[in-house]
Parts: C-alpha cells; sequence; structure tokens
C-alpha cells in the first residue's frame, strides 16, 4: 500500500494563488478537475485564529522573559557571586537541554534556536562569570573562548546559523588582538583548520567567506610592523591570491570555491587600494623578520598552487598576476633592489594600480564569460578603486576630474547596458 | 563524516562543551585562590580621571610601572626602581611574560624588588606581561587592574585613594605566578564591609 503524502503547510497568499492558477489550468484543459482537487490536497495553510493564539503567546513569553532579566538585573548586586555564578551556568544549560528536547521532538527550528540562544548565553556568561569573580585577563581570550564554545556547538547541532556566529567571533577575536599590537596569534593557526572544517560538514559558505577574510587580518596582524613598513602588504595581497588559489581547488561550480573566491577578492580589494598611493612607501624597510618571510613563502607557494588546475577564464589569469607582481615587489624590497624613495613609489603605485586595472577587466571579462555575478561586481569596484585613487590624485584639477568622471560613469553604463543584453540573450536562448 | 549519535545527545554534548568551558575559566580563576600566598599591596594613587570606569575600579600597584635600578627617577612617586636579574629590559617585548619578584617592605606591603624573565627560585614571582616598554622603563600587566563593585561603592574607593587612605590589595599568588585579586582594603577593612 503507497503511503499517503503529507500535506505541505504554505503561506495563505501562496495557496490562494495555487488555487486560481490550477483554476485557470482546468479551463484551458491544461488539467483535469480531479487532478487539480488531489494536487490542492497536497498543500495546506495555517487558520488565522491559530496564528494569532501562536503570535499572543509567543508575546506573552518574551514579555515574561524581559519581566525575569529585570527583577534579576534589579537584584543583582545583592545576589552572592556563587548563586550568579550557578544561575548563569544554568542558563546556558537550561537552553541547550531545551535545544535537545525540541530535536527529539523533531522541532528542527525551535532546537537550532534555543542552541542558538545557549550559544549566546554562553558568550554572555563568560564576561558575567570574570565580572563576579573580578577576571581580569588578556581580553580577547574572552572572544577565543567563545568562538571555540560557538564554534563546538555549530559543528554538533550543525547549524549554520551559529556557524556564521562562530566565524565572526573568530574575525573579531583576530580585530580584539590588533588591537594590542603586532603579533603572530599562534593559536588560530588550529582554530582556523578546524572552522574551515566545520565549515565543509555544515555545508556552510557564510563561514568560509568569513574565515578567509580572517586569514587575511591573521595575515596582517602577524607580519605588519607598527612603525616602518615591509614587505608586510605584500605577505596580505599574496594571502588574497592564495585564498583565491583554494577556491580553484574546487570544482568550477562548487559553491565553496565561489565562497573562497569571494573572499579572496574581497581582500585584494581592501589591500590593494592603500598600495595604489605613492605616500604609502615613505617609511620602507629592506629588513623584515623571518616570520614575515615565512608567511609570506607559504602564501606565495599556495597562490602558485592555482596553476596545477587548468586555468579557464581571464579572472585566473589576472589574480597570477597580482601574485607575480607581490612576489615580485616583495622580492625587489626585500634584497634591497628598490631602495630609493623615487623609484621605489613611483614603481609601486604603477605596479599596483596596472594590477587593480587587470583585475577589473579581467573580472568583467569573466563575469560575461562564466555568467558569475560575483566577478562582475567585484570587477566594477576594482575599477572605482582605481579610479577613486587616481582621481584624488587630479581632484585640484577641475578638467581632469570631469573628464575621469565622465569616463567612469560612461564605462559603468556601458558595462551595464552589455549585461541586460547578455541576460535577454540568454533568456531568449532558453526559451528557444 | 557521518555521526553515530542522534542529534538531541550532541545538543547536549554541545552544552556540556560550553559549561566546561565557562567551569575551567572558574578553576583558572579560583586556583590561585585555592592554592596561592596571600599578600598585600599598596594601591597607589593614580590619575583620578580614569581611576573609576563604568562599574569597576581601575588600579595600579606599586608593581605597575617599574624603572631599571640606577636610572633617572621619574618625577612620579609611584614608579618602583627594580633589579633587572638578566636581560628582561633589553629582550622584553610588548606583550611577553615576566616575572617580578616582591619583599614584604617596612609597612608589610609586598613591594616589587627584582624582575627577570624567567621565575627564580625562592622568590615569590609575579607573572605579568609587558604592556609597554620605553628603555629603563617597564609598565607591566598583572590583570589586577580592575575591580568590580557594587553599584555607588566604586566611587567611595575612589575617595578613599584620593584622599591617600590606607588603600591595600590582598592578593593571592599561585606558584606559577599567577595572581588574583581576594579583596580590597582600606585601612584594614575589606571593601565589602566598608
Amino acid at each position: 500500500m503507497s503511503e499517503q503524502p503529507s500535506s505541505q503547510k504554505l503561506r495563505p497568499r501562496t495557496l490562494e494563488w495555487l488555487q486560481a492558477e490550477s483554476g485557470q489550468w482546468v479551463e484551458a484543459g491544461l488539467l483535469d478537475e480531479p487532478s487539480r482537487a488531489r494536487i490542492l490536497s497536497l498543500y495546506h495553510t495555517e487558520s488565522l485564529p491559530h496564528r494569532g493564539t501562536m503570535a499572543l503567546t509567543l508575546i506573552a513569553v518574551l514579555m515574561c522573559a524581559i519581566g525575569v532579566l529585570l527583577v534579576i538585573g534589579y537584584n543583582w548586586q545583592r545576589i552572592p557571586a556563587a548563586v550568579k555564578v550557578a544561575m548563569i551556568m544554568v542558563s546556558v544549560g537550561a537552553a541547550f537541554v531545551g535545544a535537545a528536547v525540541a530535536y527529539a521532538r523533531k522541532k528542527h527550528t525551535l532546537g537550532e534556536v534555543l542552541a542558538f540562544a545557549g550559544t549566546l548565553l554562553f558568550g554572555n556568561g563568560i564576561w558575567l562569570i570574570a565580572q563576579v569573580l573580578h577576571i581580569q585577563g588578556h581580553f580577547p581570550d574572552a572572544f577565543l573562548w567563545f568562538a571555540i564554545g560557538a564554534l563546538a556547538a555549530a559543528f554538533l547541532v550543525q547549524s549554520v546559523a551559529i556557524g556564521v556566529g562562530a566565524a565572526v567571533l573568530t574575525g573579531v577575536w583576530i580585530f580584539s588582538e590588533a588591537t594590542f599590537y603586532s603579533h603572530i596569534i599562534y593559536p588560530f593557526l588550529v582554530l582556523c583548520p578546524c572552522a574551515v572544517w566545520a565549515a565543509y560538514r555544515i555545508g556552510s559558505t557564510g563561514m568560509v567567506y568569513l574565515l578567509g577574510l580572517a586569514t587575511a587580518l591573521w595575515v596582517g596582524i602577524a607580519t605588519v610592523p607598527e612603525s616602518h613598513l615591509n614587505i608586510a602588504p605584500a605577505a596580505v595581497m599574496l594571502c588574497g591570491c592564495a585564498l583565491y588559489a583554494v577556491g580553484r581547488w574546487h570544482d568550477e561550480d562548487d559553491e565553496m570555491g565561489h565562497a573562497w573566491r569571494v573572499s579572496a577578492l574581497g581582500t585584494l580589494l581592501l589591500v590593494v587600494i592603500p598600495l595604489m598611493n605613492s605616500g604609502f612607501y615613505r617609511e620602507i624597510q629592506q629588513t623584515s623578520p623571518i616570520s614575515t618571510v615565512v608567511i609570506t613563502l607559504v602564501a606565495v607557494l599556495t597562490a602558485a598552487s592555482a596553476i596545477a588546475r587548468p586555468i579557464r577564464i581571464p579572472a585566473d589569469w589576472a589574480v597570477l598576476v597580482a601574485a607575480f607582481i607581490s612576489s615580485a615587489w616583495a622580492l625587489a624590497v626585500g634584497s634591497g633592489l628598490l631602495s630609493h624613495s623615487w623609484w621605489l613609489s613611483t614603481a609601486s603605485t604603477v605596479a599596483f594600480s596596472a594590477t587593480s586595472l587587470v583585475l577589473c577587466v579581467a573580472l568583467i571579462r569573466s563575469a560575461f564569460r562564466s555568467n558569475r555575478h560575483s566577478d562582475l561586481v567585484f570587477g566594477v569596484l576594482f575599477g572605482l578603486a582605481f579610479l577613486i585613487v587616481r582621481w584624488a590624485s587630479v581632484i585640484e584639477n577641475l578638467l581632469w576630474s570631469g573628464l575621469l568622471l565622465l569616463v567612469t560613469g560612461g564605462g559603468l553604463l556601458f558595462i551595464a547596458r552589455q549585461w541586460l543584453r547578455r541576460d535577454q540573450s540568454l533568456l531568449v536562448e532558453r526559451v528557444s | 563524516m557521518t555521526f553515530t549519535t542522534s542529534i538531541p545527545r550532541r545538543a547536549v554534548v554541545a552544552g556540556a562543551t560550553c559549561l566546561l568551558i565557562l567551569a575551567g575559566m572558574i578553576v583558572g580563576h579560583a586556583w590561585p585562590l585555592w592554592t596561592g600566598r596571600v599578600v598585600t599591596m599598596k594601591v597607589v594613587p593614580m590619575d583620578p580621571r580614569d581611576l573609576f570606569r563604568g562599574e569597576y575600579v581601575h588600579l595600579e600597584t606599586a608593581a605597575t610601572r617599574l624603572y631599571r635600578q640606577g636610572a633617572a627617577i621619574p618625577p612620579n612617586p609611584s614608579w618602583s626602581s627594580v633589579q633587572p636579574l638578566d636581560r628582561v629590559f633589553e629582550e622584553s617585548r610588548q606583550g611577553s611574560i615576566l616575572y617580578v619578584q616582591l619583599a614584604p617592605s617596612a609597612s608589610g606591603d609586598y613591594v616589587p624588588v627584582s624582575v627577570s624573565l624567567k621565575p627564580q627560585p625562592g622568590s615569590l614571582n609575579l607573572r605579568g606581561r609587558t604592556k609597554y616598554l620605553g628603555g629603563t622603563q617597564l609598565n607591566v600587566d598583572y590583570g589586577l587592574d580592575a575591580f568590580y563593585m557594587q553599584e555607588g561603592k566604586g566611587r567611595r574607593v575612589e575617595d578613599a585613594i584620593r584622599q591617600r587612605r590606607n588603600v591595600q590589595m590582598q592578593v593571592a599568588i599561585a606558584s606559577s605566578g599567577q595572581p588574583r585579586i581576594k579583596t580590597l582594603l582600606i585601612d584594614g577593612v575589606p571593601v565589602d564591609r566598608f
């Protein structure tokens, strides 16, 4: 005996649309009435009174929860430290036990919401316990432990939302470490691979995107010295190229590969803007610590791994060109070949401006060729970054400024028109 | 990887992981209090604009700002002269760990006498991180610079420090050098009874 398929819940508007449309299909002879009735019986919608009750219940629960928090808050100073700690621990435990119960009852959304709430309570608990027990440690460590807990929770309950939260916390942790001083944050070398592995297990592209950016930030903090400039900008640029290469290790249509490429292009865009300014190269030193050299070499090797797979689109070539220019720059600065300030600033400005233009053109061409919207966005952004930086150098000359803006506007209009035409021709192709 | 355990059990494990981290934090904090040697250190007067921040009192002790023995004495009386036992002034970097050796003063409060990159056997070592390094000067962070107060009480501690009353910090120092504030004393009276 075949099992009766369960009825699927639809929004009232969607069900109304289906009823009206299916009525027209019957009139047009596309469908007979019994078939229409069978199709409609597969769907249902919630009655308004039920939704109203749900809304009232939710408001009541929310008000009670806020009330409880306010009462606790009012008496917080009077509560003994041990009770405060117990309250924090019990709230975290209760949220996760609630999540477990919800999952057991097949209420997965509620389970995920409760697990997310438990993770937030856990993070809140770190700061509250620190306050209650007068713990005054290295404050970025709080973000590190919050990220570890969130990552474990995300992996265990397979939650994309908690996973993205954990990736954001990893970035916040690295950023808060940066507020102290430039140094190598070693725990990241363990946490990041674990987080990437969890991202693949959960299937979260958002996590991959954020972790890529966090990696670039880590390279920046590990290499950029406080008082002068050395080969560090090239290390960050090469990190962007390496992230792109990691994206290319995946298949062409793989979403994870796409996430790596997007974080790579985001990194390159952020780094290339200061590198196009000649003033950026004022205080440069030949010497770089061995750790900076090692990180740069790892980035070069990873970026070079992109050639292991066949290069199909212009963007792949452009990123390789960016990696080559960054490596050459690092070599020239590190070896002292580019030590004269005028030569250094001129050659560097020209090289990285050209890199930005190459990336702009190649990404726009790739977007047209392989239907990647993100490539179009980044292509336009690289072009705009180039034009804005160069405009800053001619801003006092109204004629040049006007011409530059006219060319930019014209170029953007041309790209928009071409993209529209391409969309229309694709539509025609599909219909035919 | 395919999970062999069900998702409700995994949710419980996730909760247990979070609770374990919180418990570790509590034990890590309590360890010096359970096992450490309790000493008192005098709280030194400091910039009053920055003293009371939100719900906690910002504190400094004689071990916060150090300068090399024999160097020109800075105008601030809260700086302490210490003898370097190794190349700590040369090799210390921002964020690096160092150890300050404490000894009791005539008043009974513990004060810094020497500083080194490694703990010194037989001495009471206070573990800290270099916050600022300037040739012959060292600013050290021990995690002792904040004491959370009940709303309204922080102002009283601030006034006591301003009025140059005897404000002391009771600190438990573990054998590893890790310190924890036990309480604040104003004229010998614990601040919670003040």
